[in-house]
């Protein structure tokens, strides 16, 4: 099965078959480290967005320097910092104690700890969107009614804040999918990395990235589809006050 | 006796100075009507008074506790506040929750009390005000009028010394408003302090035992209804009366 393109160029799918574990290793490869990513990326945004939220001036300061700094500078010279000018000065990250060939290098723990601090910022962003958006009528009927604020982010803010947040943090897994595939300039075994292998294994450039592209397009539209079911199950009754 | 004591108390927002050295005092059972034009800072005296508002001087009493958001404890503060029932002008119900857990939340929260006692004492308080069949109802199912109502029975709920009401009617359409003030007039008449914050002259006039006069941050009279409305003092308030009623 091909098709003749150019006099000297055949598209020929069949040839990418026995690669298949290749790629589904790269797709592994993808899914964990988005999801460890996010997972880093969410909770040190939390931290962020309390930060920012403090009384203590230099303390929300010093919060709001950090946001304006990650997602003012390239995610890759990020990454490429921390895994070639950090080291210089003795901040090394340590790989993860596994035996897997991927997931044991300093390479990968490099990348999630670049990629989750990266996303940290954003998820702080999508976290104060969200809080702001809380009418502040609210927070002061609770107050009146002699709740702590603990209780009342508790109880009543981070209850209604979450409908904000949720298509957000969704949006941000879907864009680490697609932006984790930076990872693959400095070697790391991902999907984009796999078209490199497959090309090298083949002389073929067309094929490996049409189906890299597919891959990526089938993971988002998944998460996509599951976003949606759940923004859709958290709406049933509510909306306004 | 009285319950809250204003004394000496100033507030402003940047360079406009809202309130000057109010000097104001709620005793046990009366029920206040403070009235006055836009912008003369009925709210903002209200809003001091669990300070939602923190006055930039002054100081503002619960009984013998000085209210202060800024530098009381906050767990003192709290205790206050659960005895100082508020109602806004845009009712700021929840709207996650159902009208029961509304009015059930604070109770369990604050006062510690047991999920079926707190329910027990919500579905009197509709009752009470009349709304006994939107128990399960979420607040984007009710009217403005229910949602104020819902709102003032999550104050009650708190068992509150005093209720403060900021424009209670203020957001309401027209054919809404007679079932709110119906409540607070019912309210007002079994013996529990009230402060309204309000435009209804009339109603005012019904229910208050003492109207305070507010302009451009201070207090122009004090007086019982027949003598504000009969016998006018300031000329500020002759010209308000002029154009409201």
């Amino acid at each position: 099965m091909f098709i003749q393109v150019w006099a000297s160029m055949v598209i020929d799918f069949s040839r990418m078959t026995r690669w298949i574990p290749t790629f589904l290793e790269g797709v592994g490869v993808t899914i964990v480290l988005s999801l460890v990513t996010v997972t880093i990326g969410s909770i040190l945004g939390l931290f962020i967005t309390l930060l920012r939220r403090s009384h203590l001036l230099p303390v929300s300061a010093l919060a709001k320097f950090y946001i304006l700094f990650i997602r003012g500078t390239p995610l890759l010279v990020q990454l490429y910092v921390w895994l070639y000018a950090l080291p210089l000065i003795g901040i090394v990250i340590p790989p993860l104690p596994v035996s897997s060939p991927v997931f044991g290098t300093r390479e990968f723990s490099t990348a999630v700890i670049a990629l989750g601090i990266n996303s940290s910022a954003y998820v702080a962003e999508i976290l104060r969107g969200g809080l702001d958006a809380i009418d502040k009528g609210q927070t002061e009927a609770a107050r009146s009614l002699g709740l702590s604020s603990r209780q009342n982010m508790q109880y009543v803010v981070i209850p209604q804040a979450i409908r904000i947040i949720l298509p957000g943090l969704g949006n941000e897994f879907i864009q680490m999918i697609k932006e984790s595939s930076i990872v693959s300039t400095v070697g790391i075994f991902d999907v984009m990395y796999t078209s490199n292998i497959v090309k090298a294994g083949t002389y073929l450039v067309f094929e490996p990235l049409v189906i890299i592209s597919l891959i990526y397009l089938i993971l988002t539209s998944v998460l996509t589809f599951l976003q949606r079911q759940l923004e859709r199950k958290l709406n049933v009754d509510l909306k306004s006050n | 006796m009285s319950i809250l004591r204003v004394i000496n108390v100033s507030k402003s927002f940047g360079k406009l100075q809202v309130l000057k050295e109010i000097n104001m005092e709620i005793k046990a059972g009366e029920v206040v009507a403070i009235i006055g034009p836009s912008g003369s800072g009925k709210s903002t005296l209200l809003r001091c008074l669990n300070s939602l508002e923190v006055p930039d001087s002054g100081t503002v009493y619960f009984h013998d506790t000085e209210v202060n958001a800024k530098t009381q404890k906050e767990a003192d503060l709290n205790t206050v506040r659960e005895k100082i029932g508020m109602v806004f002008q845009h009712f700021n119900l929840f709207p996650h929750l159902s009208v029961l857990e509304n009015i059930t939340l604070a109770p369990r929260l604050a006062l510690g009390m047991a999920p079926k006692e707190a329910e027990e004492q919500a579905i009197k308080l509709l009752n009470r005000v009349g709304l006994s069949d939107k128990v399960n109802s979420y607040p984007n199912k009710l009217s403005g009028g229910q949602k104020q109502r819902v709102a003032i029975a999550r104050a009650l709920a708190m068992g509150p010394e005093v209720m403060l009401f900021d424009e209670p009617t203020s957001a309401l359409d027209p054919e809404m408003i007679k079932e709110v003030l119906m409540v607070i007039a019912d309210l007002a008449h079994s013996g529990l302090t009230t402060v309204l914050v309000t435009h209804e002259m009339g109603f005012a006039r019904e229910i208050a035992s003492r109207i305070i006069f507010l302009d451009e941050g201070r207090i122009l009279e004090d007086a019982p209804p027949q003598e504000f409305f009969n016998n006018t003092q300031s000329e500020r308030a002759k010209i308000f009366l002029s154009k409201v009623m």
